[in-house]
């Protein structure tokens, strides 16, 4: 990158990045390519394949960062992904980032990858460490015995790169002195069954695109990826037969499967390499990390440790973006306000001001959290304490089926569903992301209060505050039951064992912490904010068509006080959704509903606080105030003199549960992303809040407190 | 020979046979539970599930039921 491009005829090289989780191959990467992306201190957080751009010695470098993986078996779906890109992707160079302080597991990795046959170069990272550590490495040596190019290289400061890069080159010219392939021996018992497998690929009838001696070796491991290929080609039934014999016959010699026997011998191999070329000096070790560690895994202190990390999140994101989220609503009001003064009024000037802008700042509204959110995340993994926290935090959250890690999600649920959401991406299995996503919208988010605020107000003006706090015990109460529920009926089968890292604390760099905020952020206003602008019109557009008064249902999400004095009461009810929320009263009575609340209810889709204003509107309750709010007493008396405190009860446990609101839906199907999933959470959550309102309605009345 | 899940914060063992299912063996082999592996117990956490173990001088962390799958015995000292 600090080369300069050399005239016009670059020549493009392409190469991929592979590593362990944690090995610092992002870092690298961003400073390869100077790409935003996010550096992370948990596992697998790099679950998309990313691209950069980067000029070396006029060469043109496409550089892809594959996700991090331990190995490269068919049994995730990051190994998968990076190990079908290093196959089909055509790389001409792969190189595979290794923490040197901890070369015998990462070793494992380079292993496979050796046996895929693909011209390779190491990066011995984190270099810096290691005499710190005591380990002594023969680069030159062990570069030979693997026939692999090894650059040492330091992912904090860029160190290495540019030799990295140039070794890469190197080897996809064939210029490299040091690449030679290496093959790993398995032993005469092995090696025999597989040249059997190997004249069957390797017959004239198969047009076979893989390595043939990496499809035997898997094969043996009753890889299923392989098997596939297997099946599919020429003399599929010979081969799948000869992998059965062989299979068997080396059971009964090793007595075990030949997976296991497999990966011992791979790891025979690796023992015997660093035998040879490095040292492990015994070094008195001060172990800094384990310091840190006794007292933030201490009985006592790690969970006051833990809930003062969560209090700072919270409030840093929640209290503190809470300005510049009061700046940008500002912002937009005003500007709101200056178009409508300034144009004449009309269907075009509601558009813009109650469709467009109101839409556009709803979405700039969530970024201030998002932002800060992904801030702390991204500091605490860097520093190494997701994992701990995970550690500490996993007996209480497996017992409702969750990780350990579930926690941060579910927590900021309480302040707003989308940036919490969005965290559960930080968890690595996939079960655990969509039980956590389809879980997190039960928690009762900061919208919501409003509408407690007015029910438990007008119904339970002497138990407000034990009400208010009801809905949140049972906010969480419903997460974990509904949490333990899909875990044991819809997640049986995927156990997947908690071999979770811990690795050791680090100081984070400024700069990575800031490129995943950055990437957050920028992810967010690209993928999200054209969707909930359209959905925000959309929106807008039922609630205000057709018109029969003159001014329509405002669709801002944001601002309930806009909902002014002149509307007329009758409007509302005449709009789509006015019209829609009648026809479905019906579905609604048994809950105790009447059709005033269930217009209110499909408007608060837009947003949950919409919920309030919607029932202002109907009730025609902004006559003597200025604004309506959750403190109106005009609408609270209104409301008593409606409903009774069972009605009022049961619509609470209504809105509690029923739906994710529109941008936190459109914030499922982002990151599940799958529509399925996202239709499955609001179909759940709908038909949960019916039966729930239901129960507790009935229920009421037959116990006479109707 | 006894189970990983019984030994104590501090133990050092060596790995005699990982049971359970495939999947799970695996991800363990590869992570670096070959037999005859040394593995120390660093600790439990506050809860006493799961455990932190060091093996291959990295650290990583199992829950008490998986390590339940791992036959372990003690290193003996020559």
């Amino acid at each position: 990158m600090k080369d300069k491009a050399k005239g016009a005829s670059l020549e493009e090289v392409h190469l991929a990045l592979a590593g362990n989780p944690n090995s610092g191959k992002t870092s690298l990467f961003n400073h390869m390519t100077g790409a935003r992306q996010k550096v992370g201190n948990w596992g697998g957080v790099t679950v998309e394949i990313k691209e950069g751009k980067a000029v070396h010695n006029g060469h043109l470098l496409k550089i892809i960062d594959l996700p991090g993986t331990y190995s490269l078996t068919a049994y995730s779906l990051e190994e998968i992904v990076a190990r079908d890109y290093i196959l089909n992707g055509n790389p001409q160079v792969v190189i595979d980032v290794i923490d040197s302080t901890n070369l015998e597991r990462n070793m494992y990795l380079a292993v496979q990858l050796l046996e895929m046959e693909r011209p390779l170069v190491f990066a011995f990272n984190m270099s810096d460490e290691l005499k710190k550590k005591g380990i002594k490495i023969n680069i030159d040596k062990l570069g030979k015995l693997l026939g692999v190019p090894i650059v040492p290289t330091v992912g904090r400061s860029g160190g290495g790169i540019q030799d990295l890069l140039g070794s890469a080159v190197r080897v996809a010219e064939g210029r490299s002195s040091t690449s030679r392939p290496v093959r790993i021996i398995y032993g005469n018992e092995i090696e025999e069954e597989i040249e059997k497998i190997l004249d069957l690929i390797e017959a004239p009838c198969n047009s076979i695109h893989v390595p043939a001696r990496w499809l035997a070796i898997k094969l043996l491991e009753n890889d299923p990826e392989a098997v596939k290929i297997a099946e599919s080609s020429g003399n599929a039934a010979a081969l799948v037969q000869q992998v059965e014999t062989s299979g068997k016959h080396l059971e009964d010699i090793f007595g075990e499967d030949i997976t296991t026997v497999i990966s011992e011998q791979r790891y025979g191999f690796i023992h015997g390499a660093l035998h040879e070329a490095v040292d492990y000096e015994v070094i008195e070790k001060t172990h800094s990390s384990d310091d840190i560690d006794r007292f933030v895994t201490h009985p006592f202190f790690a969970y006051l440790i833990f809930i003062a990390m969560m209090w700072l999140l919270f409030q840093a994101t929640f209290k503190l973006g809470a300005y510049p989220v009061h700046w940008i609503e500002f912002s937009f009001a005003w500007l709101g306000d200056t178009v409508r003064t300034v144009m004449p009024p009309g269907d075009f000037q509601s558009l813009l001001v109650d469709g467009v802008i109101s839409g556009v700042g709803a979405v700039a509204a969530f970024l201030p959290n998002i932002l800060i959110l992904f801030l702390g995340i991204s500091l605490l993994e860097d520093v190494g304490y997701m994992a701990r926290a995970a550690f500490i935090m996993d007996k209480i959250m497996h017992k409702m089926g969750l990780h350990g890690k579930s926690f941060i999600p579910l927590l900021m649920g309480i302040g707003c569903s989308v940036p919490a959401i969005m965290a559960a991406r930080t968890l690595n299995s996939r079960a655990d992301r969509i039980i956590t996503v389809l879980i997190t919208p039960l928690i009762s988010c900061s919208a919501r209060l409003p509408i407690y605020v007015l029910f438990a107000g007008a119904f339970f003006p002497d138990h407000a505050g034990n009400i208010i706090f009801l809905m949140y015990v049972l906010s969480f109460s419903f997460a974990f039951l509904v949490g333990i529920l899909f875990r044991k009926t819809l997640f049986r089968q995927e156990a997947f064992p908690f071999v979770m890292e811990l690795p050791p604390y680090r100081i984070p760099t400024i700069r990575s912490v800031l490129i995943h905020m950055w990437e957050k952020g920028k992810h967010y206003v690209q993928k999200m904010g054209g969707v909930v602008l359209v959905f925000s019109i959309l929106l807008w557009f039922l609630g205000a068509y057709p018109k029969n008064t003159f001014t329509g249902m405002q669709g801002d999400s944001e601002r309930i006080e806009t909902i002014s004095r002149q509307q007329e009461p009758g409007a509302l009810a005449h709009t789509y959704i006015g019209r829609f929320g009648r026809s479905i009263e019906p579905v609604f009575r048994p809950l105790g509903f009447d059709w005033k609340m269930s217009v209110s209810l499909l408007t608060g889709f837009v947003a949950k606080e919409i919920v309030v204003s919607s029932m202002g509107v109907l009730y025609n309750a902004g006559q003597e105030e200025t604004e309506i709010s959750e403190e109106s007493t005009a609408l609270r008396h209104a409301l008593k003199a409606n409903y009774s405190p069972l009605q009022g009860f049961a619509f609470l446990l209504f809105v509690l549960l029923y739906t994710p609101c529109l941008v936190a839906l459109l914030t499922m199907v982002r990151e599940l992303k799958s529509v399925k999933w996202s239709v499955f959470g609001v179909s759940y959550q709908v038909m949960l809040a019916w039966i729930v309102a239901f129960v507790t309605y009935q229920g009421g009345l037959l116990l006479g407190l109707g | 020979m006894r189970k990983l899940s019984e030994c104590r914060e501090g133990d050092r063992i060596k790995i005699i046979r990982i049971k359970g299912e495939s999947t799970f063996r695996r991800r363990l082999l590869e992570m670096g539970f070959t037999k005859g592996s040394a593995l120390r117990i660093v600790k439990y956490a506050p809860l006493k599930d799961p455990m932190e173990v060091e093996i291959k001088g990295y650290r990583l962390s199992l829950r008490v039921r998986e390590a339940e799958m791992l036959e372990v015995d003690d290193i003996n000292e020559r």
